[in-house]
């Protein structure tokens, strides 16, 4: 996991651990899930624009 | 967007599922929860007043013996006339959601499962019913085995449940991305503007990386 999403991800599970209702709880930790989600689609599209750019079939 | 939730249950009060999704969406401007069982007899002309001022409608129910409990249906037999809702298509262009709940694990709900049968086969008359009247179908949200369920699990599903009322789009990610930032946009905590810029420029890199991808398989 790099440094970024450690750092959102650890944010969020701050706000949750602080959070003043049960609604802001649940929030923030489903905005974690959000943050994984978005690295994870950010990582696969970064792959996938290198992949199709160094594919030397395709030059 | 103005949404009508439509709660068909006979004991509301018992239910922990409605209760926690009446609850989800308290907060919510915009968004009326509408309880059948306790307005029956209907008053037509105002539930249909009520539809006619809604963007979204969203039928909510458990399902017994693979179907919406009775008063859903009475509720569509004396509301829902051919003169209302069929010739003219009064509610043409609104969208319709079905939140619906079950005792069983979702996989149970399949070809081969312990039903036998899907949420989708089981849920085709609200698809035929939304086809005659001119309504947009959202994919259903399904709740299995709330009670089982973790916090982690019911922390996702308030969040799913009001992205569901409230967003034109609930299963689009772009859609779920702009409201979450949408939601952190009103925090003054200096750490939460933070994290909302860092989301927000994760976005649009990642709409960006969309982009190029979608522009080089257009060359291929």
């Amino acid at each position: 996991m790099d440094e970024t999403t450690a750092w959102l991800l650890q944010t969020a599970q701050a706000q949750a651990k602080e959070a003043k209702s049960y609604e802001e709880a649940a929030f923030f930790m489903a905005l974690q899930t959000f943050i994984q989600t978005q690295a994870k689609r950010l990582e696969q599209a970064e792959s996938e624009v290198d992949g199709r750019t160094w594919d030397h079939e395709r030059w | 967007m103005k949404t009508l939730v439509i709660v068909s249950h006979p004991e509301l009060s018992n239910s922990p599922t409605q209760q926690f999704l009446k609850a989800s969406a308290a907060p919510l401007t915009d968004v009326l929860w509408h309880h059948l069982d306790a307005a029956q007899p209907f008053a037509v002309t105002k539930e249909q007043a009520q539809l006619l001022k809604a963007d979204r409608i969203v039928l909510e129910f458990p399902l017994y013996w693979y179907a919406a409990p009775a008063s859903l249906h009475q509720w569509l037999a004396d509301v829902w006339t051919d003169e209302f809702a069929v010739r003219p298509q009064q509610l043409r262009g609104k969208s319709l959601g079905l939140v619906v709940n079950f005792s069983q694990p979702e996989k149970a709900y399949q070809l081969g499962g312990a039903e036998g049968v899907s949420i989708s086969e089981l849920l085709a008359p609200y698809a035929a019913l939304a086809h005659k009247t001119g309504l947009k179908l959202l994919a259903p949200l399904t709740i299995a085995q709330f009670s089982y369920q973790t916090e982690a699990q019911r922390a996702a599903l308030l969040v799913q449940y009001q992205q569901y009322l409230t967003v034109d789009q609930p299963q689009h990610f772009d859609a779920q991305a702009a409201w979450w930032l949408q939601q952190l946009a009103t925090s003054t905590d200096p750490a939460l503007t933070i994290l909302a810029d860092t989301l927000q420029q994760r976005q649009d890199r990642l709409e960006s990386l969309q982009q190029t991808l979608a522009e080089l398989k257009q060359g291929d």
